[in-house]
C-alpha cells in the first residue's frame, strides 16, 4: 500500500433523521487502489454512510471530499462523473432492456457526462459497440447478449450490474453488501472477480460486509461502525485483535450466562 | 378599506373555504386510506347536486331549511350507493395497478361522469333557490352577510367537527386511521381490510353527494360544476397535506384567505391568486402543512 | 438498440412507414369530402399532440395531465402573432414553439422538483388551468370568444415580396399540415433513436440507478418535458389557420385528456399508438359529435375500458395475434 494521498475521505459526517442519529462523528479514508470494508451490527448505520458517500443523501453535518476536492455539495450523478460507482445489495439493471443494450447505456452516459443534448458521433458509436463486446466477455455474459436482464439468474444480474460501473471506468467502487444471498461457492468467486478487477483496474472498493470470510479475503483496511459511531479502522489483524471490536461483536463473557 | 369591506371579504373567504372544503373532504379521505388520488370526486359531487336540484323540483321547491337539509342527505345517500358500484366495477380492480394509470382511470371516470350529467339534466343552465329562511341577508351594522353563507360555513364547521370525531374518538374511526398506516398490520391482525376500504369508500362518496346537496343553492347548476371544484379541491388537499382532514380544513381557509386578498388587489383574474399560493406551498413545503415529509 | 428498444421496430422501418402515411395522406383531398378532410387535417395534429405525449409517458415515464396549456400557448401565440402583428405564418409558427419551449421551461423547473409522479401530474394540470384562466380572461385574447376570423396564410420568403404559396385556397393547407406534422414526427422519432432517448427508457424503469451511472435524472426529465412541450406548441399552432378560430377550450383541461386517450388507446409501449388512437377517436368523436354528453361518456368509458382491460391499447393486441415478441419478451 502506498502512503499517497488518501482518495476518498469523510469528515465527522453526522446524520439524523429526525431525531434519530444514524452517523455521529464518522470519519474515514480510503486510499488508491484500497479494498476497504466497512463492518458493523445491522442499524449500525453502514447504509446511511454509503448514501452520505456516494450522493444519495446529505449529511447533516461534516465534508465528503474525493481527490482532495470537496464533493459534498455534488448530486450523485456529479460523483459518477468524478469517478465513483456504485453497485447495490439486490443487483440493479435495466429489467426491460437486454443486456447489451444495459451495457449501451451505460457506455453512452459515461461519454455524455450528463449532456442530454448531442450525439456521439461515428467513430465514439464505434467504441460502444466493441465496449460491449469486450465487458460481455470479460463478465461472462457472451451468450446472454441479447437476453432480457430481467430473466438473467442471479449471479448473472450480479455480473451485468458491475459490468455496467466499471463501462464509467471508475476509480472507487462503492459496493452495498455484494455478497448478500450468495452460497459460498459464489462468494468464493464474488471474491476472486473483485481482486482481480480491483488489480486489473487499480480501482478503490469500498464495501460493506457480514461474511467474515469475505471481509478478511478482501480487505486491506477495516472501519467497525458501531450505533453509528466509528470504534475502530485499520488493518484486518489489528481489528481482530482490537478490544473494543470484540466485544461488540462477541459480547461480554457474563452476557452469556 | 372600511371595516364593512373587510368582513364581506372575510365572509365570502369563509364561505368559499368550507364549501371547498365540503368537496375535499372526502377526496382526502379516500386518498388517505386507499391512497387512490380519486379525480373523478368532482364529478360525484356534481350529480349528487343535480340530484338534489331533481329532488327539490319534484317537491316543488325546498320550503324549508328540513327540506333543504333531507335533499342534501338524500343526495348523500344516493352518491354513497353509487359510490358502491363504482367501487365494485372499478376501484377494486385498479388494486395492483401501477399509479399512473389509476390517475388516468379515475380521471376517465370523471368524463363519464360529466357525459353522463350532459345526458340527464342537458347543458342548461339550472338553479336551485334557497328556502326562504336561508335567503337574503342579515345586516350587521354595515356589514352585509348572506344568511346562505353562515349556512354554509355552519355545514362546512359540522362536517369538520363529526369527521374529527369520527376518526379519533370513535373505534370505527381509529380503525379507518390504522389501516390507512398500515394496512399489512391491520390484515396481520384479522381486521376486515376489504370492508373498511369498501366503507371508507362510500363515506367519501356520500360526503361527495352531501357536498353537492349542501352548496346546491350556491351556485348555478351546470356540467362544468365538476372541474371548477375539482381542481379548487386538490389545491386544498394538496395545501394542506394528502390524507389529512384538518389540514385540508385548514388549508381551505388559507387559500380562500389568500385568494380573496389576492382579487381584492388583482381583480379581473378569478382564481389565479389560489394557483399562485398553491404553487407557492408546493414549492416550499411539498408535503403541505400537515403532512409528513416523505 | 436490438429488439428491447422502445418501439419494437427500427428507425429505417418507421420512416418508411411515415413515408407511406404521407402519401396516403396527400391522397385525402382527392378522396373525401370537405368535412372530412377538414377532420384529417386534425388528425394529423392530434397524432403530433399524441406523439409529444407518449415521450414523456412511454418514453420518459413522466404522466403530465396538462399538455393541453402547450396546445394553446401555440395556437394563441400564433394566432396573435399574426392577427394582431400582421407576423407572416412561418416565422409565427416558429415563434409559437419557442413560447411552448419556454413555458414548458418554466412550469418543469417548478413542477420536476418533486420525483412522485403524483405531485406532478396535479402541477401540471394546475398550471394549465391557470393558462386557461388567463386566456379565458385576457382582453387581446378575446377572452372567452377567442380569436376568430383567421386566415388561412400565404407562405412567403423574405425580401422577396413577389412569390408566395397562396395557401388560402381550398383545402391547400392540409398539404402544409401533412408535410409539417410529418417533419414533426419524423423529427420525434429521430430524438428516439438518440442516445438520449435511451436513456430516458433506461430512466423510466430506474431512475436511481440511471443516477448512478451519471445521467442526470431531473435534466432529462426537464429536457424532454421542453421538446414535447414545443412539439404540443407547434401542433397548437396549425390549428389556428385551419380552424381559422382559437378558444379558450384549447386550453381546457379535458383537451389534456386527449393525448392520453390517443396513447392508452393505440398503445403506449408503440411508437404509432398515439397515432393509431388519433386515428380511431377522431372516428369515434365524428359519430358521436351530435348529442351532448355522449362524446364525453364515451371518450370516458373507451379510457376506463383501455386501462381496465386493454392497458397495452390496440397494437398490443395485433402483437398477441402475430405472436411477435413485444419489447424483448422471447416467443413462447
Amino acid at each position: 500500500m502506498n502512503a499517497a494521498a488518501p482518495l476518498v475521505e469523510a469528515h465527522h459526517l453526522d446524520k439524523s433523521y429526525g431525531k434519530i442519529a444514524v452517523l455521529h462523528d464518522v470519519s474515514l479514508t480510503v486510499a488508491p487502489a484500497e479494498a476497504h470494508v466497512v463492518i458493523g451490527p445491522n442499524g449500525a448505520g453502514k447504509t446511511t454512510l454509503f448514501k452520505v458517500l456516494t450522493g444519495e443523501v446529505k449529511a447533516n453535518r461534516g465534508r465528503v471530499s474525493f481527490k482532495g476536492e470537496d464533493v459534498s455539495r455534488l448530486a450523485a450523478h456529479q460523483r459518477v462523473h468524478r469517478g465513483f460507482g456504485r453497485t447495490f445489495q439486490v443487483a440493479r439493471v435495466f429489467g426491460k432492456l437486454s443486456v447489451q443494450d444495459n451495457l449501451r447505456i451505460a457506455l453512452e452516459a459515461h461519454r455524455r457526462r450528463g449532456n442530454p443534448i448531442g450525439g456521439l458521433g461515428a467513430a465514439a458509436t464505434r467504441e460502444v459497440g466493441e465496449a460491449i463486446a469486450r465487458l460481455c466477455a470479460e463478465a461472462g455474459l457472451e451468450r446472454h447478449r441479447d437476453t432480457l436482464s430481467g430473466t438473467l439468474a442471479y449471479g448473472d444480474r450480479k455480473r451485468l450490474e458491475l459490468a455496467m460501473v466499471l463501462a464509467l471506468e471508475p476509480t472507487v467502487l462503492f459496493l452495498d453488501e455484494p455478497t448478500a444471498g450468495m452460497s459460498a461457492a459464489e462468494r468464493r468467486a464474488t471474491v476472486e472477480l473483485l481482486r482481480s478487477v480491483k488489480q486489473r483496474r487499480q480501482l478503490s472498493l469500498l464495501l460493506t460486509e457480514h461474511d467474515m470470510d469475505v471481509v478478511f479475503g478482501l480487505a486491506d483496511r477495516i472501519s467497525v461502525l458501531h450505533y453509528g459511531k466509528l470504534i475502530a479502522s485499520g488493518t484486518p489483524e489489528a481489528i481482530r485483535a482490537d478490544a473494543r471490536v470484540q466485544e461488540v461483536y462477541l459480547g461480554r463473557e457474563d452476557h452469556d450466562a | 378599506m372600511l371595516l364593512s369591506d373587510v368582513a364581506t371579504l372575510l365572509v365570502n373567504s369563509f364561505t368559499w373555504a368550507m364549501a371547498t372544503f365540503l368537496v375535499a373532504a372526502g377526496l382526502t379521505l379516500v386518498f388517505g386510506t386507499l391512497h387512490i388520488l380519486n379525480f373523478s370526486h368532482g364529478g360525484f359531487f356534481m350529480i349528487g347536486a343535480y340530484v338534489a336540484f331533481s329532488l327539490a323540483s319534484a317537491l316543488g321547491g325546498s320550503d324549508s331549511i328540513a327540506v333543504y337539509l333531507f335533499g342534501a342527505l338524500a343526495a348523500g345517500v344516493a352518491i354513497a350507493l353509487l359510490g358502491l358500484v363504482v367501487d365494485r366495477l372499478v376501484l377494486r380492480r385498479l388494486a395492483g395497478v401501477e399509479d399512473a394509470y389509476v390517475l388516468i382511470a379515475t380521471y376517465a371516470l370523471l368524463l363519464v361522469c360529466e357525459g353522463a350529467t350532459k345526458l340527464v339534466w342537458g347543458l342548461k343552465y339550472q338553479s336551485v333557490m334557497p328556502p326562504p329562511s336561508l335567503d337574503g341577508a342579515w345586516a350587521l351594522g354595515s356589514v352585509v352577510v348572506p344568511r346562505l353563507s353562515l349556512f354554509i360555513i355552519a355545514a362546512g364547521v359540522a362536517v369538520y367537527v363529526a369527521l374529527e370525531v369520527f376518526l379519533n374518538r370513535t373505534r370505527s374511526g381509529r380503525l379507518v386511521k390504522a389501516i390507512a398506516a398500515d394496512p399489512w398490520m391491520a390484515r396481520l391482525l384479522g381486521v376486515n381490510v376489504r370492508l373498511v376500504y369498501t366503507a371508507t369508500v362510500a363515506i367519501g362518496f356520500a360526503l361527495a353527494g352531501l357536498a353537492g346537496g349542501l352548496l346546491v343553492a350556491n351556485q348555478t347548476l351546470s356540467p362544468t360544476l365538476a372541474s371548477a371544484f375539482v381542481i379548487y379541491a386538490f389545491g386544498v388537499i394538496i395545501v394542506g397535506g394528502m390524507g389529512s382532514i384538518s389540514g385540508a380544513f385548514f388549508g381551505s381557509i388559507l387559500l380562500g384567505l389568500i385568494d380573496a386578498i389576492g382579487q381584492w388587489l388583482l381583480p379581473g383574474l378569478p382564481g389565479l391568486p389560489f394557483f399562485v399560493a398553491m404553487t407557492l406551498i408546493l414549492l416550499l413545503r411539498p408535503q403541505g402543512l400537515m403532512g409528513h415529509a416523505q | 438498440m436490438t429488439h428491447t428498444s422502445f418501439f419494437g421496430g427500427s428507425t429505417r422501418r418507421d420512416f418508411l412507414v411515415l413515408l407511406v402515411m404521407m402519401l396516403l395522406g396527400a391522397l385525402v383531398p382527392s378522396l373525401l369530402n370537405r368535412g372530412l378532410i377538414f377532420i384529417a387535417g386534425l388528425v394529423w395534429i392530434n397524432a403530433v399532440f399524441g406523439l409529444a405525449f407518449n415521450l414523456l409517458f412511454g418514453l420518459a415515464g413522466v404522466l403530465s395531465f396538462g399538455q393541453a396549456m402547450f396546445f394553446a400557448a401555440g395556437a394563441y401565440a400564433a394566432a396573435a402573432l399574426m392577427q394582431q402583428l400582421g407576423m407572416p405564418f412561418v416565422p409565427a409558427l416558429l415563434l409559437a414553439g419557442a413560447v411552448g419551449a419556454l413555458l414548458a421551461g418554466a412550469v418543469g423547473a417548478v413542477a420536476l422538483r418533486r420525483s412522485e409522479g403524483v405531485y406532478f401530474a396535479i402541477l401540471t394540470l394546475a398550471f394549465a388551468e391557470m393558462l386557461h384562466l388567463l386566456v379565458a380572461n385576457i382582453g387581446f385574447l378575446g377572452k372567452n370568444d377567442g380569436l376568430s376570423g383567421l386566415a388561412r396564410p400565404v407562405l412567403t420568403l423574405p425580401g422577396m415580396p413577389g412569390v408566395g404559396l397562396d395557401l388560402t385556397q381550398g383545402d391547400r393547407f392540409y398539404y402544409f399540415i401533412v408535410a409539417a406534422c410529418g417533419g414533426m414526427i419524423a423529427l420525434i422519432r429521430w430524438v428516439v433513436s438518440t442516445p438520449f432517448g435511451r436513456a430516458l427508457q433506461a430512466l423510466k424503469q430506474d431512475p436511481q440507478r440511471a443516477e448512478f451511472l451519471g445521467i442526470p435524472v431531473r435534466l432529462h426529465r426537464l429536457a424532454i418535458f421542453v421538446f414535447a412541450g414545443t412539439m404540443t406548441a407547434l401542433a397548437g399552432a396549425l390549428v389556428a389557420p385551419w380552424a381559422q378560430i382559437v378558444t379558450p377550450e384549447l386550453a381546457h383541461w379535458s383537451n389534456s385528456t386527449n393525448p392520453i386517450l390517443y396513447t392508452l388507446l393505440g398503445g403506449s409501449a408503440y411508437f404509432w399508438g398515439p397515432v393509431l388512437g388519433a386515428v380511431l377517436l377522431s372516428a369515434v368523436f365524428y359519430v358521436t359529435r351530435t348529442l351532448a354528453g355522449i362524446s364525453d361518456l364515451a371518450t370516458g368509458l373507451l379510457l376506463l375500458g383501455v386501462v381496465l382491460a386493454l392497458p397495452g391499447g390496440v397494437l398490443s393486441l395485433l402483437d398477441r395475434w402475430t405472436g411477435r415478441p413485444k419489447d424483448g419478451e422471447r416467443p413462447q
